[in-house]
């Protein structure tokens, strides 16, 4: 039984002229993280919606758990981030998570001792805590819905936007947070326009395109994710040491795509086999003046055919 | 019933400066001037309706206008259990504040004469039956639209009941002008026990309507919330 | 196929029976009940005003309760079709700090005459006319044990009418 499944789901608003989403069908796995990437408009947070019970199919079916969206038993298993973190003025950190652990229906003798622990393992412990909430910084604020969504120990889990406005710091606690969840075998959706994060933490991403999945992978998770490196020549290279380069002995994982004169596009397999890279053609004396990264492989799925993007042109 | 929602609703409201604000000023001087004039009497229900309006506005709209809503419903609690915990906890809200006032001037309106035990404790019991039927009518109007859209709601439909009362009057025509009673007693549901006991006689109709009322708004507030969607992107 | 949920959105059934079976109601008695005095002259029944907030016992309890408490009775002879009957009531017993007075110093009984309406009276208030000899609406009669009932016919206005109220209980 698939954790979640989705089958046929169109999903058309009132007065709408065109369907949300289209004939969408997803069968998700207890451990699968899956990114949903697309263009603003695309249909991934009514995908969402859907999935959370808050807008109702227009044709075919969700299940969770085999269970209706809407079902009692799905939410006490369901945890949630969207995309805007509302929350009374009036609270702390510590209330606002006080909260919903009692929303949840969790225990009321387990609530002081789980809270604190929430609150530590997203940095908010201490005096961060008896803080409003008001005060927050975004980032905070991001560190305390996720806090928000893990509280029930969630099967489900659904983020919207998680890593928003995070410092470099709370974009690593986010990943090792997810990762967590995929050994405990949740089941991870979530919408991020920040496609690197979603490639380092994704076993499956969707690509959704006017309400239609347009393209669906399986990747590793936690692997290295191959982008693109475009490295530019000094104008003045003699073609000897254009031949230099090309004819170089590449670090592994790297390979030479295309070149377009003094421009050599690379594949490369990670940051660090593209640092390889550069030191190769340093120590071969090629005078490079430009490296940039170019389209990731995710970039690529946004690229309008017959525009380049990314990279200079 | 939720009380965890209920608590958080009750904390929201009472250390909101603005509302804070504003009930000081529509309960408290109102009750300054009752004490100028001779003798003093108790307050009625139609004394505390302003400070329902100031405490029970956006109920509901304002946490679906602003996201909240999303959140809670994301969690095990039902959207009637909602509904019955935002009502019930206004209800009381409205009538602490009410009860508050009508034992401010307690003491002095049995001293003076202006009231009875007896009659101090009917209307006190009026009040409590005004802040429950209207807790439940502003829950009903705030289930449909966001934001403060319910106050908009029992303003139209305040002005629609009025009018047809003028025509009723003007047209001699009573069918009519009990129409626009109705309207404004559905709207704004008070029993006055004068009502029910007036003549000597047991009249249930003051009650009946109240609890009409009462059981629509609540009814009107489960079904709206139970086919209303949620998203960013919906029209709500 | 999804099992049975226990579901986020329903609607409580017995609120919906409630709710429909209450409206009946509340439409059936209205039809059918004489509603209860508004601030509008041309509403039926004496005692028009803005709530009357006199408590008022029926004529055929008013001697015992007045027994029971100690007070002397308060009867309001009054008609439907009495224009200043609605308006005693509007100015006098609608008025919060007199019903208070009202209801502390008497039993207040009000016994309306349906004569024109009915063609004559129930035996109870027709006795209670013939023994005070009423021949007028309003009329006001206080009824003290061992002492001479006090009759005010006719409406003499708000002040008047509590000054006699208030020199009758002295």
């Amino acid at each position: 039984m698939a954790a979640i499944q989705v089958s046929n789901l169109t999903k058309k608003y009132r007065g709408a002229l065109n369907p949300a989403l289209v004939d969408v069908s997803l069968s998700l796995e207890p451990g699968d993280v899956c990114g949903v990437i697309g263009p603003n408009g695309a249909g991934k947070t009514t995908l969402i919606g859907c999935l959370l019970g808050f807008l109702f199919p227009t044709a075919g079916t969700i299940t969770l758990d085999d269970r209706a969206p809407d079902d009692l038993e799905v939410r006490r298993r369901t945890g949630y981030l969207p995309e805007r973190l509302v929350m009374d003025r009036w609270m702390s950190g510590a209330d606002f998570l006080r909260y919903h652990h009692a929303l949840a229906g969790l225990p009321d003798g387990s609530r002081p001792r789980d809270v604190e622990g929430a609150l530590y393992r997203v940095g908010l412990g201490g005096e961060a805590s008896q803080r409003r909430v008001a005060s927050y910084s975004r980032g905070m604020l991001q560190r305390l819905g996720l806090a928000q969504a893990l509280l029930n120990q969630p099967r489900f889990l659904f983020l919207d936007e998680p890593t928003s406005g995070m410092d470099p710091s709370g974009v690593v606690l986010f990943r090792e947070l997810i990762d967590e969840q995929r050994q405990r075998g949740t089941t991870v959706l979530l919408n991020s326009h920040q496609l690197d994060q979603v490639e380092r933490v994704c076993t499956r991403i969707i690509f959704v395109k006017a309400g239609r999945i347009q393209s669906m992978d399986t990747t590793d998770a936690g692997a290295s994710h191959q982008r693109d490196l475009r490295v530019r020549l000094h104008a003045d290279a003699s073609d000897d040491v254009v031949a230099r380069a090309v004819a170089l002995v590449l670090p592994e994982s790297v390979r030479l795509r295309s070149r377009n004169g003094l421009e050599f596009d690379y594949a490369v397999a990670s940051d660090g086999a593209a640092a390889e890279l550069l030191k190769c053609l340093i120590a071969a004396d090629v005078p490079i003046i430009e490296a940039v990264p170019g389209e990731g492989r995710l970039e690529r799925l946004f690229a309008e055919p017959g525009r380049r993007t990314g990279g200079n042109a | 019933m939720n009380r965890t929602l209920m608590l958080a609703f009750w904390r929201e409201r009472f250390t909101s400066i603005i509302r804070i604000g504003l009930l000081i000023t529509v309960c408290g001087f109102p009750l300054i001037g009752r004490f100028f004039v001779k003798p003093v009497t108790v307050i009625g229900p139609a004394d505390i309706i302003a400070a329902m309006m100031v405490l029970g506005a956006g109920v509901i709209g304002r946490d679906i206008s602003t996201g909240v809503l999303q959140l809670i419903l994301a969690r095990p609690v039902t959207r009637r259990e909602y509904v019955l915990s935002r009502w019930l906890a206004l209800g009381c809200a409205g009538f602490a504040v009410g009860f508050l006032c009508w034992l401010i001037l307690l003491p002095l309106a049995l001293s003076s004469g202006g009231s009875t035990i007896n009659h101090a404790l009917l209307r006190l019991g009026e009040i409590g039956l005004a802040s429950f039927g209207f807790a439940a009518v502003i829950t009903g109007l705030s289930s449909l639209l966001p934001g403060f859209g319910d106050l908009a709601l029992l303003l139209a439909g305040v002005m629609v009941g009025s009018f047809l009362s003028f025509l009723g009057d003007v047209g001699k025509s009573p069918a009519v002008s009990r129409i626009g009673e109705e309207v404004a007693r559905t709207l704004v549901p008070m029993v006055s026990f004068g009502d029910v006991l007036y003549d000597g006689t047991f009249h249930a109709y003051p009650i009946l309507a109240w609890a009409s009322a009462t059981t629509l708004g609540l009814l009107l507030a489960i079904y709206a919330m139970n086919r209303r969607e949620f998203s960013y992107g919906s029209a709500g | 196929m999804a099992r049975p949920a226990e579901a986020t959105r329903s609607t409580p059934r017995v609120l919906m029976i409630l709710a429909a079976v209450l409206l009946v109601a509340r439409i059936v008695v209205g039809i059918l009940e004489k509603p209860a005095p508004s601030s509008d002259d041309d509403a039926a029944g004496a005692g028009a005003g803005h709530a009357d907030l006199v408590t008022w016992v029926s004529p055929d309890s008013a001697d015992s309760v007045a027994a029971a408490r100690g007070k002397p009775i308060l009867y309001d002879f009054a008609a439907d079709w009495c224009g200043p009957c609605k308006i005693m009531a509007r100015e006098v017993f609608s008025d919060s700090s007199t019903a208070a007075f009202i209801d502390s110093s008497f039993v207040a009984c009000r016994v309306m005459d349906r004569s024109v309406e009915d063609g004559k009276n129930s035996p109870y208030v027709a006795t209670l006319m013939e023994r005070y000899r009423i021949k007028s609406f309003p009329t006001l009669v206080v009824n003290r044990a061992g002492a001479s009932p006090v009759i005010m016919a006719g409406y003499a206005g708000k002040d008047e009418t509590i000054r006699k109220l208030r020199d009758v209980r002295r």
